[in-house]
């Protein structure tokens, strides 16, 4: 029993980084077609500047905001930096944003060094508290908590408000939606800010958890690549199914059969995806 | 569509590189080894990325899986190296020929998706196989076949180069006569125009696994070159960096070309190489190179001659349009 609490909480807390992380790459593609694979590189990029915020001012929270506005600069850089047309294509697509990814990690070796580096958690999280019989560390129980009330607002905000039904008018019918009077690049700028944002800001959050290094970004870009492909691309609520399956499967896979854990996680995903080739929530096929 | 049309060039090439060992030292023989394995992989890639438009991102699954059955054959069941080659290959191409009808189901980044889930189970197994796949080390020690006469001597640098120019030329041969082929013909109008195809009545499924197969089997017999120029086969064969590179030489060699492929292939290995040797940002410059290819040549090195006649010619003919699948319609 304490076995599959501890390793429920801990498929659990990797779920919420991947959906911080899998929520805005999601809408990205959804949105622009984009199948941003710097969205890892933005997400180390974020929690290395939180990193330093938070060794100058001693602010955890001061960090996270710095990790994401850095990310989220970065990020519409990049989108505005590209013509669209450019990246029509899906080859054209790999090739540009896995070269800005390459570009943006090294630079990063360059100024920080390739020593990896360890976030404290803020100080008023830093036990550990009990749950259902076993000690668990507070901040990620406080990751968990969050990643729920941002599903929650992100939801919110997707189908009950006015830019929520703007972007999904964008995501269905881009042509319509221009045609109704939406600035539709006005739009794509501000879903990829948000989506580099949210990427920074997992970089600070996860920091006290996975640490920083140079190399951690394409292990999350994987993970995070499936989780969209998964949940159905464009789908907030797929994201966040998707997320806690993939951290619920390699947490028990993991701890169960340690020599079988990529075979545990990707053979899943393999089958999901033969029985349901346009992901678990998704309405337009990926291809 | 530029194929290379002239099997006499292909030939006049092979005889060109059969000199390199005669110019240059056992350093360059060595990376024009490696650089002829690196380019035969991407252009056989090329006839399931250029010709059928499938971006697969699980390449190197089976340019490894092939030298980790060779590998293990020779090293635990003391097999012929001849033989383990043949193993090895049957291993890798028969793993594909059972993956291929679930796989080619997808389309554009689906299939990407789905390939590069492919390549990570692969590589889990080899990582986590303990002593059997030898784990995260990898498999040291594995020696080259010989062909039992003294004047081709396959332990030497230029023997075994001119041995892998000898492969690397009989599979190029066969990818270009499929390639012109009918079949290969068919696969081009299946990357074009899929529901035309299936209303004329042919079997689009069957083609497309059928492609998938021969980029797998092309891979495998690299996989195998590669692991008897190393003597070792390690997980960073059946990383998803390499199916990445193997795509992206594809790309910038210009997708359904072949040559394109073949020299963007064999090109980014030795520069690799080489400016690994002198800095340890080269993923910046490489990354560098990735980002002007888009910008500078969307068709590719392949497009490069038609570029160049255009410009000479002033109303000269257009560079063919680069083989683009777009995501939707």
């Amino acid at each position: 029993m304490r076995f599959w609490v501890f390793q429920t909480l801990n498929g659990l807390t990797t779920g919420a980084l991947l959906f911080f992380l899998a929520s805005g790459l999601t809408v990205i593609f959804g949105l622009m077609r984009i199948l941003n694979l710097a969205h890892g590189a933005l997400f180390l990029f974020g929690g290395y500047v939180g990193y330093t915020v938070a060794e100058r001012t001693g602010s955890f929270v001061l960090a996270v905001l710095a990790g994401a506005f850095a990310a989220a600069v970065l990020g519409v850089l990049i989108q505005q930096g590209f013509s669209t047309s450019l990246l029509r294509s899906p080859f054209n697509q790999v090739l540009l944003t896995l070269g800005l990814a390459f570009i943006i990690s090294n630079a990063i070796l360059y100024f920080w060094g390739g020593t990896p580096k360890l976030l404290r958690p803020p100080e008023p999280l830093r036990g550990s508290r009990e749950i259902l019989g076993v000690f668990y560390p507070q901040y990620r129980l406080m990751l968990i908590a969050l990643s729920c009330v941002t599903a929650v607002i992100l939801y919110l905000v997707w189908e009950r408000s006015r830019l929520g039904a703007i972007v999904r008018a964008c995501v269905d019918d881009r042509e319509m939606a221009a045609a109704m009077g939406i600035r539709v690049d006005l739009v794509f700028a501000a879903v990829f800010a948000i989506g580099a944002a949210l990427a920074g800001m997992t970089g600070v959050l996860g920091a006290p958890v996975l640490g920083l290094s140079i190399g951690l970004e394409f292990d999350v870009l994987l993970l995070a690549v499936v989780v969209v492909v998964v949940g159905g691309i464009g789908s907030l609520s797929g994201a966040f199914i998707a997320s806690m399956a993939v951290g619920l499967i390699d947490a028990y896979g993991k701890a169960r059969f340690p020599e079988l854990s990529y075979f545990t996680l990707f053979v899943p995903v393999i089958l999901i995806l033969l029985v349901r080739p346009r992901g678990l929530l998704g309405r337009t096929t990926v291809g | 569509m530029r194929i290379v049309r002239d099997e006499r060039i292909l030939i006049a090439g092979a005889v060109l590189l059969c000199a390199v060992p005669l110019v240059f030292g056992n350093y360059w023989t060595g990376l024009m080894t490696q650089a002829l394995i690196f380019g035969g992989v991407a252009l056989g890639l090329d006839i399931l990325v250029g010709f059928t438009g499938l971006p697969s991102l699980g390449q190197a699954a089976f340019f490894g899986l092939a030298g980790y059955g060779a590998a293990i054959s020779i090293l635990r069941y003391d097999l012929n190296p001849w033989l383990a080659a043949v193993v090895g290959i049957l291993v890798s191409v028969a793993i594909a020929v059972a993956f291929a009808p679930l796989a080619v189901r997808m389309r554009g980044l689906a299939f990407l998706t789905i390939m590069l889930a492919f390549g990570q189970v692969w590589w889990g197994v080899a990582t986590r196989g303990g002593s059997f796949t030898g784990g995260e080390n990898g498999l040291p020690g594995v020696r080259r076949p010989s062909f039992g006469v003294s004047w081709w001597d396959l332990e030497s640098t230029n023997g075994y180069y001119v041995f892998t120019l000898l492969c690397t030329t009989v599979v190029c041969f066969l990818l270009a006569r499929i390639a012109r082929s009918p079949f290969g013909v068919s696969l081009i109008g299946i990357r074009e125009n899929e529901t035309r195809m299936t209303t004329i009545g042919y079997h689009v499924a069957a083609r497309r696994a059928a492609s998938f197969a021969i980029a797998a089997a092309s891979g495998a017999v690299f996989g195998i070159l590669s692991l008897f120029f190393n003597g070792y086969v390690g997980p960073g064969s059946l990383d998803w960096r390499l199916s990445a590179q193997f795509l992206l030489s594809v790309v910038i060699g210009g997708a359904g070309t072949l040559w394109g492929p073949f020299l963007a292939g064999g090109g980014l290995h030795i520069l690799k190489t080489y400016v690994t040797g002198q800095t340890q940002y080269w993923p910046m410059i490489l990354g560098g190179l990735y980002v002007l290819a888009v910008v500078a040549l969307p068709g590719g090195i392949a497009s490069i001659p038609a570029l160049a006649r255009s410009r000479r010619k002033l109303l000269g003919s257009r560079p063919k349009r680069p083989i683009d699948p777009a995501i939707s319609e």
